[in-house]
Order: C-alpha cells, then sequence, then structure tokens
C-alpha cells in the first residue's frame, strides 16, 4: 500500500516520496546487481538509470504489482541489455578492487568485508549467468521462482534447475577454496 | 561440502559496502531529475477528458458521486491536519530572510566552545550569505565562494562554483548548520531512522512545542529540534554525530533569532597577515571526468587516467595513478600536496597518508613510511574502525616494518 502512495505521491512530483523510495530500494537493488556484475561502479550506473527511468516516466507510471519486483526486473533487463551491447564484458573481478576507490572523491572503499565473502563473490563469478541469476533473484531478492521463470522467459522447472544447479556449484566451489 | 543452507545464509548477509557520497549525489541527480520533469507537461494528458464526461449522462454521475466523496474525505483529512507538520515549518522558512543562531560546540569532544553563526538567505544578488564563527573555525560563505581557515593559522581555504547551492554541498556543511536550510529539514524526514515527535510546553519558553528526534544510521548522525507550534520555526536543536544520541553533543544551538537586520560587513572575510591561500577550482563536468577516469583506473588504464584526473583536479587520484605507474617519488608529491591543501578533519586524512606511507615504502623510505603510518593512526583516531581500512592495515605495517 506504501508504494503505491509513494509512486502516486512521486506522479505529482513529490521529492519526499523520491527520497523514500530511492531510501527504501536502492541499497537492495545495488546488492543484487553487484552480484550479477561483479562490478560495483557498473551496478551504481545500472540502478542510477533505473531509478532516472522511474522519474522520467513517473508522469504515466502504473505499478500492478510490487515496486520492488518492477524495480528488479528493469535492473536485471538492464543488465542484460549491457551484456548484450557488450558494454559489461571484462568485468573488474571484486577481488581485483583492492582497496577500491569510488567514482567519487572519498578515497577508499574496500567493497567486501572479509574472507568469506570474497570467497562467495569469486565463485559467484564462474557461474553460468542464467544460474547466477536464479540463485540471487531468488535469494537477495527475495523473487518467486514462478516470477522469476517469468522474467527468465523459460519455464518453472527450468528455473529451478538453474537455482539448484547454482546452488550446487557455489557449495563445491565454495568447498575448493576453503581448501587451497 | 558446505550445506545449502550455510550457502542461502552466506548469499542473505553479502553486502557491498555503500558509497554515501555517491548514494547521495545519485539522489541529488533523482531530484534535479524530478524537477526537470515537473517543468515539462506529460503529453499523456488527454485533452478529451472533459469532452467525454459532458457528453454522457452516466459518466456525468459517476463524477458527481466521486466528487461528493472526494469532498467528504477532503473534510477529514482537513480535520485531522496535525497542529504541526515539517513542511509547515519548510513553508515558514520561506518567509525568514536572516537568522541568527548560537550556543556550544562539542565537536565530538568534552570541551565545548561557544559559536554563534549570521544567515543572510537572500541578499540583493539572491546569494546565501553565511558566517559561522568559533574559537575553532571561521567560514564564511558569500553565494558561491566558501572561505575557511582556523583562528591562529594563516591557511586560508576557498571553495568557488556553483556547486554551492546543490544538496550535496548543505550535506558537507551539516555539521557546521544543519537545520538553516528547508530543503535540507524536508530531506531529513523520510530519510530518517526514527522520525520521532512529541508534543508540549517548552520549559524554557512555556509556549506550546514539538520535540522531534531523528537519527541517521548511514549518516552518523541524529537530531534533536524543538519547533515553535505558532511560528513553525526551530528555536533549539542539537546535533550529535552518532546515530543513538550518545554524549558528547557534537552542537548545541541554544538560540535562534530570525529576521532582525545583520550589517553586510559581517559577512566580510578577513585575511590573516600572510594568508596561504588554497584555491579548491571549480570544474565543470567535473563528477563526469571522475566517473571516467574511475573507469579507466580500474581496467588498470593508469596513464589514461591521469589525464583526466588532472583535468578534474584530483590530486589524491593522479598520485595514486603514479603509484600504480611506478613512479613512487611523483605520487609522494602529490600525496604531501593534498595533505598541504587539505585540513584534516574528523580523520579525512587517514587514507591519504596510508597511500603516502605505502610510496615511500615502495621507494625503501623505513623510517619516512613509519611517520606517515603513524600520522595515518593518529589522524584516523576516534573517527574510523580501528578494524578496517586503513587503521588495521597502518597498524599491521608499522608493525611488519619496526620488525625488519
Amino acid at each position: 500500500m506504501e508504494d503505491k502512495l509513494l509512486i502516486w505521491k512521486l506522479s505529482r512530483g513529490s521529492k519526499v516520496a523520491l527520497c523514500r523510495i530511492h531510501e527504501k530500494y536502492r541499497d537492495d537493488l545495488l546488492r543484487i546487481a553487484a552480484g550479477l556484475l561483479n562490478d560495483i561502479s557498473t551496478a551504481e550506473d545500472v540502478v542510477q538509470d533505473v531509478f532516472l527511468m522511474l522519474v522520467r516516466s513517473s508522469g504515466n507510471f502504473e505499478i500492478r504489482k510490487n515496486l520492488k519486483g518492477y524495480l528488479t526486473t528493469c535492473v536485471v533487463n538492464k543488465i542484460r541489455n549491457l551484456s548484450r551491447t557488450g558494454k559489461s564484458q571484462n568485468p573488474v573481478s571484486l577481488d581485483d578492487i583492492e582497496p577500491a576507490i569510488s567514482r567519487s572523491k572519498t578515497p577508499v572503499q574496500c567493497m567486501v568485508c572479509d574472507e568469506e565473502f570474497q570467497f562467495l563473490y569469486k565463485a559467484m563469478a564462474k557461474l553460468p549467468y542464467e544460474q547466477k541469476e536464479a540463485v540471487i533473484l531468488h535469494i537477495q531478492g527475495k523473487m518467486k521462482f514462478k516470477d522469476i521463470a517469468k522474467l527468465q522467459s523459460v519455464p518453472i522447472k527450468t528455473t529451478l534447475s538453474r537455482y539448484n544447479y547454482g546452488l550446487n556449484k557455489l557449495r563445491s566451489l565454495l568447498k575448493s577454496e576453503t581448501e587451497k | 561440502m558446505k550445506p545449502a543452507e550455510y550457502i542461502k545464509r552466506l548469499i542473505k548477509n553479502a553486502k557491498v559496502r555503500i558509497n554515501q557520497d555517491v548514494k547521495q549525489a545519485d539522489l541529488t541527480q533523482l531530484v534535479n531529475e524530478l524537477e526537470k520533469t515537473k517543468k515539462t507537461p506529460s503529453a499523456n494528458t488527454s485533452p478529451n477528458t472533459w469532452r467525454i464526461i459532458i457528453k454522457s449522462k452516466m459518466t456525468k454521475l459517476a463524477v458527481a458521486a466521486v466528487m461528493v466523496v472526494a469532498i467528504l474525505i477532503g473534510i477529514n483529512m482537513f480535520t485531522a491536519t496535525p497542529v504541526w507538520a515539517i513542511d509547515q515549518t519548510v513553508h515558514a522558512l520561506e518567509n525568514v530572510q536572516t537568522i541568527i543562531i548560537s550556543g556550544t560546540g562539542g565537536y565530538n569532544s568534552s570541551k565545548y566552545v561557544p559559536f554563534k553563526c549570521w544567515i543572510k538567505l537572500n541578499d540583493e544578488n539572491g546569494n546565501l550569505l553565511m558566517r559561522f564563527e568559533s574559537p575553532q573555525e571561521i567560514v564564511v560563505v558569500q553565494g558561491d565562494k566558501v572561505c575557511f581557515r582556523r583562528p591562529g593559522s594563516n591557511k586560508v581555504k576557498i571553495i568557488e562554483g556553483p556547486t554551492v547551492h546543490n544538496l550535496k554541498f548543505w550535506y558537507k556543511i551539516m555539521e557546521l548548520s544543519p537545520w538553516l536550510s528547508g530543503k535540507m529539514l524536508q530531506t531529513l524526514k523520510p530519510l530518517a531512522n526514527d522520525w520521532q515527535e512529541d508534543f508540549g510546553k517548552d520549559e524554557k519558553t512555556g509556549r506550546e512545542s514539538v520535540f522531534v528526534n531523528c537519527s541517521y544510521k548511514q549518516l552518523s548522525a541524529s537530531f534533536w529540534f524543538v519547533f515553535d507550534i505558532k511560528s513553525k520555526l526551530i528555536v533549539e536543536a542539537k546535533h550529535w554525530s552518532n546515530s543513538n544520541y550518545e554524549e558528547p553533543v557534537n552542537l548545541y544551538a541554544g538560540s535562534f533569532v530570525y529576521n532582525e537586520d545583520i550589517p553586510d560587513k559581517i559577512f566580510n572575510f578577513e585575511m590573516p597577515d600572510g594568508a596561504k591561500v588554497v584555491y579548491q577550482n571549480y570544474v565543470e563536468n567535473r563528477d563526469e571526468l571522475v566517473q571516467k577516469a574511475w573507469k579507466l583506473f580500474k581496467d588498470n588504464q593508469y596513464a589514461k587516467a591521469l589525464k583526466i584526473y588532472q583535468e578534474a583536479d584530483d590530486l589524491f587520484m593522479v598520485g595514486l595513478c603514479y603509484d600504480k605507474m611506478g613512479e613512487h617519488e611523483k605520487a609522494i608529491e602529490f600525496f604531501k600536496e593534498v595533505i598541504n591543501r587539505e585540513e584534516d578533519f574528523q580523520g579525512s586524512l587517514s587514507a591519504i597518508y596510508f597511500y603516502l606511507a605505502n610510496s615511500y615504502m615502495q621507494i625503501g623510505q623505513k623510517e619516512k613510511a613509519i611517520e606517515a603510518f603513524e600520522n595515518c593512526l593518529h589522524s584516523g583516531k576516534g573517527f574510523r574502525d580501528t578494524e578496517g581500512f586503513p587503521m588495521k592495515n597502518a597498524s599491521e605495517c608499522i608493525e611488519k616494518l619496526k620488525n625488519q
């Protein structure tokens, strides 16, 4: 209900509503985008583009289901477009961003906090994209399998298999990483 | 093999460190875009709506019913309007021309010093004028120009350019005066983690007031405001540099005087004898340049990134590019220039000292490296996480170097 109200207010130019939507969803979307792209800077750009699109279309915008789901779908589509146009090729892997420095003036940004997460992101980078998408959207994005299947334009069983394959692969990859 | 539940939990808890500067800049861009969108009328507005209503009896009846309901809802909303809402304060601030704020600042230490702040919201050129004075700092804002110095120091920093007007700047000077702009107040409410309003009588003035607490975990800040119900204006405020209202108070503003004449000479900036002025250049498309350079930097194209960082006047990144290219002496020059230019405020220089030390280490200047690492720890003490970058790394490097 709050989201519908926020969208209604946004369509009338409410900055307060915009700030609220941004605060409510930006970080979660960034997490999903960063997981799919393995590149925080491009992830920031993608999420910002999605919000810009939301603002520009706010006058004639209607949410049928939930706003988060809609924004997540936009982020995923945007990332797919990026890979189609080849703009996200050769992404910088997270472990390459040694003390990463953000695009703004803040000098130092260490992206992934501890070793476990480093392993996790390394392993995620090795997953086929469709499997990674199913895993991230279901676990981080809290999306239902039927919605992911719709997004991937495949039967729900295919999405479930992708998810299970992805999870199993992560398990074995993490096992081999920790044994090194 | 790790159990699936463990993997799921790990993915669920995986977090990216949010860069608050980028987040704030992005929000500012969105707000500006929204402003633009508002100015452009929607092409989708149907011109035929009223014609349809007038022609159809059914729609006439339906519209009449809707209007009755709307009026009833309107009356209901009107009677339920609270005696105070933040928007009323924002509106009241639109009629304010001058504010004089006085109080004490602790600057996160137990030693409180008095401060006074004079603000003229619109001079004859529509500019904002402000002077903030305490025994620790003097800041004068003259429209697009900000002059800063510490009493007793001849180092003067001047920032010029239209960036002064954007919201990001207001966040930067929030430590000085978080309550002076209606724009900021409007932004504070939706972003707060625990906005709470209590109504009652102000013991100091005996007037009906509203007391507001709000905190911001991501900004590590919390506030307490007293709004006068009648005038809707702020009459007292506190700011903490943590999100839990924990002592010491960073700034306490005990007195607000509105719309009193302030002589223009108050807003003059007195240059100290032998002033060493550092100008921070304003670069028109700086954000774009920095973004472009950062992408090159990440792709290990340091020479290309270096040129753009030079254009953007980002000396720290220029230094870092040189460092990555193996030109450590040049890197040291630039890191030292940044340290020379910037005032160390709340640990802002600690990372620069870290990279300076790192460059010294690369050229085998052990003593200077240890000194810079120690400066890094000194600068970040009390402001930066001792278990995070660069504090933890600096401590480890000192230990390593001393044991060599």
